[in-house]
């Protein structure tokens, strides 16, 4: 026999993997830079990571029809990834606009904040693409190890450390139950591909629901569904808060990548289960998330409780398993992804203004120090709690008509209760800017770079709620391709 | 008894004595390597697995735990020398700032 018939192996296609390639190559050179310079310029790293990014999204936005797989199977791009992964880059380099100024002003971002961005920007674009349990897994760990250690940037402060402690032992948990469920799905089917496993059919199926428990309760602990989540507030509180707006946006989406593209592949035989599981998940994590929410001081705090009670309603719309539940979701997702990153770059903007702590106090009269900021919040803040014109409400609308299409009237009627209990810390913190007198002291000036991703942010938010058909052409094909596989 | 049952029951062992630690102990340390204790859990079981199953995928997947375990367990080591420098190794166990 010739060698060659017995070692099969044909060269990947690389085409494929490009954008990746790009963002690695972009960590690579920043971390190279890091080396060499003593004190690496902050205005280089940034140039360097916005021109590696733009053009792995320019390579993304022109290939974007890109179809196939590599790596031996390992590796899938579809227009799902394509998707997620334009989002996880334009948020990338969104927040690359606020880092310059708040490292000057907070002196906590070093060189390894740039190289560990892409880092995690890698995986999470990995964790969008693939159907493996082995690459889900190492691109797991590769977004989490950087998020422990971007957490912790914060120079000398205890809080920082603290949470990211806390969120390093609680992943390591997560990741270790996600893995158990590896190994249950490798018992039941033989194989690590997720599509094999789902789609395998044995008389017996008490391994592959233990398996699909524990690989999504791991992810639960990840995305911070309840009853595990009590690294979230703490991280997100501790961290320096542009990376806590990286976390509630690329991280979010990341995280919740590959339950997306379990969803679909949910079979008849076990539905049931998967309905009674997860929608109990979703129902305690948005009544949970926005009940302790009411009760915050702290507005980082309180922010990152309603992203809780965000990941509530995308797990509500994820219990409904058809297609018209995975497009809500998906829509909700990236909706959400801008309206939580706005949210917290505004306090990340705000936090340089002196003796800044984010607590309610600190919003009176904002409108007449700093109106700009003040309306923008504004939106972020109407848009998280769905008032019509913004996309809030569109999204919520979604995962609520899909909720009552799959017949699942107690998620839905809670769901009611959950944003009603919400209108109370977010039009509270609303009439604080608006409707107090007080002067509050002088307020930080945003640059115009600054300026200028914010009102981005703000309008797309506005024009995805009144134009919904501009994203929703491309979810809908989408989500249906994910439930023909 | 099969000896993979037996080197199975060992894994769901570790994997729970790991859980066990994670959630009674108080100690930085001893967190960490409950942590560790667990993805070792998984580790054993993977490799017994593949003796079950008959293929070399679980020994792979292995090596892949045991490497990223190893990068984690180093950054949360880095951690708790950073903890310690701030507070102290006697209040340590105390890290209870952020509350609501």
């Amino acid at each position: 026999m010739e060698l060659k018939d017995l070692i099969q192996i044909e060269i990947p296609k690389l085409a494929l993997f490009v954008p990746e390639l790009i963002v690695l190559i972009t960590g690579f050179v920043l971390f190279s830079l890091d080396l060499i310079y003593k004190r690496l310029s902050h205005t280089l790293a940034i140039s360097v990571s916005v021109i590696g990014y733009t053009l792995a999204l320019l390579y993304l936005v022109f290939n974007f029809d890109l179809r196939g797989e590599t790596f031996y199977g390992l590796y899938v791009r579809d227009s799902f990834s394509s998707l997620l992964q334009v989002f996880m880059i334009l948020l990338t380099i969104i927040l690359l606009a606020f880092t310059l100024q708040y490292q000057r002003f907070k002196r906590s971002l070093y060189g390894e904040f740039y190289y560990l961005l892409s880092f995690s920007l890698l995986g999470g674009m990995v964790l969008a693409s693939s159907y493996n349990l082995l690459l889900i897994y190492i691109a797991l760990e590769a977004v989490s190890v950087s998020f422990y250690i971007l957490t912790a940037l914060q120079r000398g402060d205890f809080t920082s450390k603290e949470g990211a402690f806390k969120y390093l032992i609680l992943g390591g948990l997560a990741i270790a139950l996600a893995s158990y469920g590896a190994v249950f799905l490798y018992i039941y089917a033989g194989s690590f591909d997720l599509r094999h496993v789902l789609h395998f059919n044995a008389p017996d199926k008490s391994f592959l629901i233990l398996g699909l428990v524990f690989f999504l309760f791991g992810l639960a602990i990840k995305i911070g569904v309840v009853p595990f989540h009590f690294w979230l507030p703490d991280a997100y509180q501790g961290a320096p808060t542009p990376i806590t707006a990286y976390m509630s946006s690329v991280g979010k989406i990341a995280f919740f990548a590959p339950v997306l593209r379990v969803m679909p592949l949910v079979q008849e035989s076990f539905h049931n289960t998967w309905v009674l599981v997860v929608g109990t998940l979703a129902v305690i994590t948005f009544l949970y998330g926005n009940f302790v929410a009411l009760v915050q001081k702290d507005v980082k705090r309180m922010l990152a409780y309603s992203s809780i009670a965000h990941s509530g309603y995308i797990l509500a719309g994820v219990s409904v398993a058809n297609a018209i539940g995975l497009k809500a979701v998906i829509y909700f997702l990236l909706a959400y992804s801008i309206m939580g990153m706005l949210g917290f770059l505004v306090l990340a903007v705000l936090e340089r203004s002196g003796n800044w702590e984010n607590k309610l106090e600190d919003f009176d009269g904002l409108k007449h120090s700093q109106g700009f900021m003040a309306w923008v919040f504004a939106i972020a803040l109407l848009s998280l709690l769905g008032i019509p014109p913004t996309v809030g409400f569109l999204i919520k609308a979604l995962i609520f008509m899909s909720l009552a299409y799959g017949k699942l009237w107690w998620v839905g009627i809670l769901m009611i209760v959950g944003v009603g209990v919400s209108t109370g810390y977010y039009l509270r913190l609303v009439v604080l800017m608006f409707m107090k007198e007080r002067e509050r002291r002088a307020i930080a000036n945003p640059t115009g770079f600054e300026r200028a991703s914010m009102v981005l942010m703000a309008v797309s938010l506005l024009i995805l709620g009144i134009l919904p058909m501009l994203l929703w052409n491309y979810i809908s094909p989408t989500s249906e391709m994910l439930f023909r596989r | 008894m099969k000896i993979e049952i037996a080197y199975t029951l060992i894994s769901i062992f570790l994997f729970l004595s790991g859980l066990f630690g994670v959630i009674i102990r108080k100690n930085l340390i001893t967190l960490l390597v409950s942590t560790e204790l667990m993805l070792n859990g998984v580790n054993l079981g993977l490799v017994s697995m593949d003796k079950m199953v008959g293929g070399v995928e679980g020994q792979v997947f292995a090596l892949f735990v045991l490497t990223v375990a190893a990068a984690e367990v180093a950054v949360g080591l880095g951690l708790v020398v950073a903890i310690f420098r701030l507070r102290g190794y006697e209040s340590s166990s105390e890290i209870t700032q952020l509350r609501d």
